[in-house]
């Protein structure tokens, strides 16, 4: 019976106790005493243990003896374990599933990279809702499924712990402060509302629904206008295309049409155009998979050592500016001398080719002295492959004049080149900024809003620039953080990475992606889009659809591309379908290709060759250098060109640690730049690597250290921008000197980054550039092969049988293999073409991102402890001062007979079955036998937690399905086994094996000349079994007899003279 | 110097100078020997060791520090995985060698004139096995795992380790070493701890010495016992002296990195060892004879006949070094002949050029008897040798390393301070135990020593 119905009863009527033992427990009084009604019915008067609890619980311990007890047994049972448990992390289920998530399980999805304004495909791989990896979609017509370095670097750029993480306000170069929203939106449309003459600033925009909500944005001011901008853009082509076609596009180049491609210092392979897609296209003439297949041709006049450059058949190093010249100087050759094509006969051609100042020898000198020969060959060859030939050009306007004259002389024009149908429409113009400008000093401007775009940062005369932006009353920045412009803002807007943003892109005329978030927003940041839509809400006026979705209360700019797709592309390509089909069909594939136009030949205006003339007329002033000789301290009057770095561009994503630590493909160089010196005119200048210098230029000058660059003519000097930001972050602030400071910048040609005179002088600092490749040359070591053309005609597998040592079949082996790899299912293999590898890098980067490989700093690459699974060696070829070169791809080569599992004492790493080198890190004691007896030096160790320096958010881009490794151990290339496995599984589920390109190595999928491919060698007739066989396979250091299960297919140059270059064979 | 001191020697009947000078009496040697032990410590004695457990404590430091942010404070590389630490590994087991080589092969030819220089050697063997092992468990990235995983212990996940890896054998092969030079060390002090016991008239000392000596009576029973136990690890410890350092060198030679790939390593490696070993012997006794006043028992030509075996093996290992040359080119190997021609002439020229002229070079004065018995000079000299030897093993490791197959992975190995502190931090660990030893145990054989000296002045002593 309950005590307290005890009680209530007890008040009505009392009932006697059965037993009792004093009669006052007889009386009701007694049982009104709460302490009687609970002992009521008790064995016990009092419970003894309970009552000494009570007691001794009544000091302010508030800990009982019983307790006092238990604690002190667990804590000598803790005390006596010598170390402390590992935290307990409970993981929560999801309560309810989201239908297409299976956790562990990977979802893609279809997307558009944003790094830069090309807009390849992008699939975004997410686990449990977080991208972990970028890949190209293989359905987008540019990139086909690859991707570049930057690309996939940009996922880092989403976990930047140093993104802003809420909108800012302050002063204009004042200190800012964290806001909200509220205040922050209250400002803006304040400033919006009075505003008259707006101004807005960009980084190139691909997107319609973008360019189309700005633009209505703006339509409702009095006066606007809207300036794209971008330090490496392709304005001088588009603009030469202005001149000689009157039509400002960039033209699709068919470099998978041309047999004969002639570049003057355009790095199509590395930076300039697309270069996912120029990659591709071009690999495409390059592979010789067939015997019968041919090679086509590449002639590069380059200023710098580019990869292009390194790829080429012949290359001829000029002094930077002088590109015109050689170009004029080709076009002389084909046009005047040889009078082949139709201008041979027009006379203002003719005219402006031959006038004063331009004869076909002052041409030559003037491009730094060109044989004539080499020139008279490369004209021949392209009036050859007329129609089948591409000359491209990057530099001036100028240049442009020439080579369009070339292509349209050469019948290019409608056939290699489009510039009509699948055109890139180009809108940037960096002229524009030095109006901009004024307009600014004269407070003219009332609002100016910069979005990503860094004027501050790339203008050589960025101060005053930023001076000009305190004139303006309101300067709103939409930024991913406050960067060297935002600085000179009121209002800095938090802005979402693109992967957590809706949004649309036409990169091409044919080429129309979507882009969708695939994670929300990580920090309190808004989309572009997005705020113009409630700032339109919030009562700034607007037009067109950009009102209509204000309008609505809940619409966002989700809504908004919806509807711009539904009433520009659903018509087009959604023919039949209803448009939610139409979308989501879109939406699932990424995007959507129109392959209707046909380029038609464009008629050349001859009149815009006078630029050109007027340009090479201007010439004199860019001479050799007038070195002082045996004082050589000090050079005057170089030739200085300014190039994108492959890994670093305009610099925006420098605080991209991945980016940082990507060598160099030519220099090897990490987390720097530098000035390019040629090894004969360093030398004359006395200048060594690592010596400081000051280059001095018109506007200012600039500390760097000095690389010694084997292929730099005499009298030229390069650097690469992008480098010595003073606002990107923590990664990327002050790495290296920005060289914008010393470009030209006017209003009529923009910002002139080469063909500029400076003057060298030492400091006698010495500074460390940090070079994952220390040495050169191949020492003749049977590492790598390639052969001319001619040679490989006359015998395809010469390269391969040259040393008879290293055909080691017939010796025979006191090794028993541990396995009968015939019977497994699977052999794993690779094979690497090093025709097709260009050395682009983005390999190194896609591994990085796949196998979560930590970034170690450039002290550490100082040290050489860099850990990037793949790394491409880079060997010249050739003259010191005018080499090539050949990108060797080295990763693990998961040998047979591998040194490194024999050495191993406690078994960390061993084969398997299926052919596979596999390293058990939690077994590894880190002893780095292996690594010591490794030939290829490809296994990496752990000195260091490096995982550690993964802070905040940045521990999201590990991938759940790779190790995090500790320190202490080895890792190395594991040929991507997850990805193995992946697909092992999945031909599992369907009862059957993995079929020939189902699985991918992260490298390859990434690789944008197709140069890597792996398979199961078991299979006969999968790519990988053809390719072994192939006469140009061999594999490196073969005379080990190691066995590698990486193959390399033999380098072969179309280079004139083949015979010649036979005798000379051999790397230098 | 008495004419009747000098014995025969038993295999050429030739008559030698006496092994123990100035006619000791049993009891004067027991008393000379005894001292450092029975006496507080001198100045010179607290000096050293003051020097020795500084470096201790600071290589202690340095190494703490390692465990806890890994080994990427030294300044290893890659491709060079291994430098100072690997170094400093083979030194230390080279040194290693001498000890067993008195004690053992010389006990079975019958070379009297060891009795003088056994003890004290083979504890420096000991030492300096210790010293090593903890630096080749340092060496790894996961001390903490390496310290159990390299023994073939059952366990439930049926993990073993590598029964081919070179490594693994010299996990065999140190660890046996160890303990048969340890038990070998051991028996042969057994006699001398009973005269220690006997003498003690502190009672702690007696009661552990007491523990020490295992009762020993000295009876003619006890002897008989001793002198068959002795004998048989003698004969254990024999083939040791080769194993051990064949096995370490097998590190090497049984990889497949050019300078390292060498069938010559094995001999090579043995003759190095001894080499070594007996200069650091040298150092060590003339050092321990000065300051301990045991000239009597430490004779001029006990150190002559040291100095003959110093300018044998430094010969020997010059011949390697030679070999190794010749080797290289007669072999056509590219990647041979690059590997030695950059070793001698390569960014690393200097410490080739160190190690030939410490080990070669600098021996060659002992063909004079007058640098022979010179304490300065043979002194001076045997600090070379050790540091000739320390480079050797110096330039095997990091100019076969630093340049290897690949010339795009080729990089300079430059240690950091925190390598070589740890180096010092391990001589420090030497030393504090070698002058522990000789505080605390019988520096000399004073049974052995009486059995060699022949016409003692007068019985005296306890037990031997």
């Amino acid at each position: 019976m309950n005590s307290n119905e005890n009680n209530t009863e007890s008040k009505k009527e009392f009932e006697k106790p059965r037993h009792w033992v004093s009669t006052e427990e007889l009386t009701p009084e007694y049982w009104a005493n709460e302490e009687a009604q609970t002992r009521r019915g008790q064995e016990f008067y009092d419970k003894p243990i309970e009552t000494l609890e009570k007691i001794e619980a009544m000091d302010k311990t508030g800990v009982n003896r019983r307790d006092f007890l238990t604690i002190m047994g667990a804590s000598m049972a803790m005390a006596s374990f010598a170390c402390a448990r590992r935290p307990v992390n409970k993981i929560i289920p999801y309560v309810v599933q989201p239908q297409e998530l299976t956790p562990g399980v990977a979802l893609n999805y279809a997307s558009t990279c944003n790094e830069c304004a090309k807009g390849c495909g992008l699939l975004v791989k997410t686990r449990e809702g977080r991208p972990i990896k970028l890949e190209g979609n293989d359905l987008h017509p540019a990139n086909k499924g690859a991707l570049c370095a930057r690309g996939q670097a940009s996922i880092l750029n989403l976990y930047d712990p140093e993104r802003l993480k809420a909108p800012f306000k302050g002063s204009k170069g004042g200190s800012k402060a964290a806001s909200n929203w509220a205040e922050v939106d209250a400002l803006v449309v304040a400033a919006l509302k009075e505003a008259k003459k707006i101004r807005v600033v960009s980084y190139p925009q691909s997107g319609d629904s973008t360019r189309r909500i700005l633009k209505e944005f703006m339509g409702a001011f009095q006066e606007s206008k809207w300036l794209e901008v971008d330090p490496i853009g392709m304005d001088d082509v588009a603009e030469g295309q202005v001149e000689s076609y009157d039509s400002k596009v960039i033209p699709h180049y068919a470099f998978d049409q041309a047999e004969v491609v002639v570049s003057f210092s355009a790095d199509f392979l590395g930076t300039w155009g697309n270069p996912v897609e120029n990659n591709g296209l071009w690999s495409k003439k390059r592979k010789l998979e067939k015997t019968a297949d041919t090679l086509s041709k590449l002639y590069v006049f380059e200023a710098n050592m580019t990869i292009t450059g390194a790829s080429s058949d012949e290359r001829f190093p000029i002094v930077p500016g002088s590109e015109i010249a050689a170009a004029m100087a080709v076009a002389h050759e084909l046009i005047v001398t040889q009078k082949k094509g139709k201008f041979a006969g027009n006379p203002e051609v003719l005219a402006l080719l031959t006038g004063a100042g331009s004869g076909h020898d002052d041409l030559l000198a003037k491009a730094g002295g060109l044989n004539q020969e080499k020139v008279k060959k490369v004209a021949e060859d392209l009036w050859e492959a007329r129609g089948k030939s591409l000359v491209v050009g990057s530099g001036s306007v100028a240049l442009q004049a020439v080579i369009n004259l070339l292509n349209s002389n050469l019948e290019n024009d409608g056939k290699t080149i489009d510039g009509t149908a699948d055109v890139t429409p180009y809108t940037a113009s960096n002229r524009q900024l030095a109006q901009l400008q004024s307009e600014m000093e004269a407070g003219q401007v009332d609002v100016l809003i910069v979005h990503r775009a860094n004027p501050v940062y790339f203008l050589p005369h960025g101060a005053a620039f930023a001076d000009a932006m305190k004139k303006v009353k309101t300067v709103i920045s939409i930024n991913d953080r406050i960067d060297e412009t935002a600085n000179f803002a009121d209002v800095v807007i938090a802005e979402n990475h693109y992967l957590e943003s809706w949004g649309d892109s036409h990169p091409k005329a044919s080429v129309h992606s979507l882009r969708q978030p695939t994670i929300s927003p990580l920090f309190d940041t808004k989309s572009f889009e997005d705020l113009l839509i409630s700032w339109t809400r919030s009562g700034v006026k607007s037009t067109g659809l950009l009102a209509l979705t204000a309008s609505a209360p809940k619409a966002s700019y989700y809504d908004y591309v919806k509807e711009n797709w539904k009433q520009t592309l659903w018509n087009e390509f959604g023919k039949g379908q209803t448009f939610l089909d139409f979308w989501e069909s879109t939406l699932q594939k990424g995007v959507l290709e129109n392959k209707a136009g046909s380029s038609k030949e464009r008629n050349f205006k001859t009149g815009s060759l006078r630029i050109a003339k007027d340009a090479i007329a201007q010439w004199k002033t860019l001479s050799l250098s007038k070195s002082k000789k045996g004082a050589a301290t000090e050079g005057s009057g170089i030739a200085l060109s300014m190039y994108p770095s492959i890994a670093m561009a305009d610099g925006a994503s420098a605080n991209n640690a991945w980016l940082q630590e990507m060598p160099d493909p030519i220099s090897s160089i990490t987390w720097d730049n530098y000035l390019n010196v040629g090894s004969s005119y360093a030398a004359e200048l006395g200048l060594e690597l690592n010596d400081v210098v000051t280059v001095r230029g018109d506007n200012g000058s600039f500390e760097i250290p000095v690389n010694i660059q084997p292929g730099l003519p005499k009298g030229a000097v390069t650097v690469a921008v992008g480098y010595g930001r003073t606002a990107s972050g923590k990664v990327g602030n002050n790495v290296g000197a920005n060289a914008f400071k010393i470009a030209k910048f006017s209003g009529d040609h923009g910002l002139q980054l080469t063909g500029l005179l400076v003057s060298i002088t030492k400091t006698g600092k010495r500074y460390e550039l940090a070079s994952t490749q220390s040495h050169f040359r191949t020492e003749g070591r049977p590492i790598l092969n390639d052969i001319s053309l001619a040679e490989y005609k006359k015998n395809p597998g010469a390269a391969s049988e040259t040393d008879p040592e290293i055909r080691l079949d017939k010796v025979p082996s006191l090794w028993t293999p541990p396995y009968d790899y015939a019977k497994s299912p699977y052999r794993w293999m690779m094979a690497v073409d090093l025709n097709s590898c260009t050395g682009c890098g983005a390999c190194v980067i896609a591994c990085q991102a796949e196998n979560n490989i930590p970034v170690v700093g450039r002290d550490r690459v100082r040290m050489s402890r860099e850990m990037h699974w793949i790394r491409i060696d880079r060997y010249y070829v050739g003259d010191v001062d005018a080499p090539q070169a050949v990108f060797q791809p080295m990763l693990c080569q998961h040998c047979e007979n591998a040194p490194c599992e024999t050495v191993c004492p406690v078994l960390a790493t061993t084969h398997n079955e299926e052919g596979l080198n596999q390293m058990t890190y939690n077994r590894c004691v880190g002893t780095r036998y292996c690594q010591n007896n490794c030939p290829y030096k490809v296994r990496r160790f752990n000195f260091f937690d490096y995982w550690k320096d993964y802070k905040d958010t940045m521990n999201m881009v590990w991938s759940p399905d790779v190790t995090v490794r500790s320190r202490g151990i080895m890792e190395k290339c594991t040929f991507c086994v997850q990805r193995i496995n992946d697909g092992k599984g999945r031909a599992k589920d369907r009862k059957g094996i993995v079929y020939d390109g189902e699985i991918k190595t992260a490298c390859q999928q990434t690789c944008p000349t197709d140069a890597i491919v792996f398979g199961n060698a078991n299979d006969p007739l999968s790519r990988i079994s053809q390719l072994k066989a192939h006469p140009r396979a061999f594999r490196s250091l073969e005379i080990l007899n190691t066995k590698p299960s990486v193959h390399y297919l033999t380098k072969v140059r179309n280079s004139n003279g083949g015979e010649a270059e036979e005798a000379s064979h051999g790397h230098s | 110097m008495a004419t009747a001191d000098q014995p025969m020697n038993p295999l050429t009947g030739k008559i030698e100078d006496a092994l123990v000078t100035a006619g000791r009496t049993y009891a004067e040697i027991n008393e000379d020997v005894s001292r450092p032990i029975e006496s507080f410590p001198t100045v010179r004695w607290w000096v050293c060791f003051g020097v020795a457990i500084s470096a201790l404590f600071m290589g202690a430091v340095l190494l703490l520090q390692t465990f806890k942010e890994g080994i990427g404070i030294w300044g290893l590389n890659r491709p060079t995985g291994w430098g100072t630490d690997i170094t400093t590994f083979v030194f230390w087991v080279g040194i290693g060698h001498a000890g067993t080589l008195i004690s053992a092969i010389l006990f079975l030819f019958r070379q009297k004139w060891r009795t003088g220089i056994n003890r004290a050697a083979e504890a420096m063997t000991i030492f300096a096995v210790m010293t090593a092992g903890l630096m080749v468990l340092s060496h790894t990235g996961r001390q903490w795992l390496a310290l159990f995983w390299v023994f073939p212990y059952p366990n439930q996940r049926q993990l073993w380790t590598n029964f081919r890896s070179p490594l693994e054998w010299d996990v065999f092969a140190v660890s046996t070493y160890f303990t048969i030079s340890t038990i070998f060390w051991y028996v042969g002090l057994i006699p001398d701890l009973a005269s220690v016991r006997d003498r003690a008239v502190n009672k702690v000392r007696k009661f552990v010495y007491t523990v020490l000596s295992l009762g020993w009576r000295g009876s003619n029973k006890d002897w008989l016992h001793y002198e068959a136990a002795y004998l048989i690890f003698a004969g254990i410890s024999t083939p040791l002296v080769l194993s051990v350092h064949s096995v370490v060198s097998f590190d090497f030679a049984v990889s497949q990195l050019p300078g390292w790939h060498t069938t010559i390593f094995p001999p090579y490696f043995v003759a190095g060892a001894i080499f070594s070993g007996f200069a650091m012997v040298n150092t060590l006794m003339i050092l321990g004879r000065e300051a301990f006043g045991l000239k009597h028992y430490i004779t001029m030509d006990h150190l002559e006949k040291m100095n003959k075996i110093i300018m044998t093996t430094g010969m020997l290992v010059g011949y390697a070094y030679a070999s190794e040359f010749f080797i290289a080119w007669y072999s056509g190997s590219a990647f041979e002949r690059y590997i030695f021609i950059n070793r001698a002439f390569g960014p690393y020229w200097w410490a080739y050029w160190i190690m030939v002229s410490c080990n070669v070079f600098i021996p060659q004065l002992f063909w004079f008897k007058k640098m022979r018995r010179s304490i300065p000079v043979m002194f001076v000299i045997s600090l070379y040798v050790n540091i000739g030897m320390y480079f050797e093993r110096y330039v095997i490791i990091v100019t076969s390393l630093h340049r290897d197959f690949v010339p795009s992975s080729w990089r300079f190995y430059q240690p950091t301070w925190v390598d070589w502190g740890i180096f010092v931090g391990f001589a420090g660990f030497f030393f504090t135990f070698f002058l522990l030893f000789l505080r605390f145990l019988p520096a000399i054989a004073m049974g052995e020593v009486k059995g060699v000296q022949d016409q003692p002045k007068a019985i005296g002593g306890s037990h031997a």
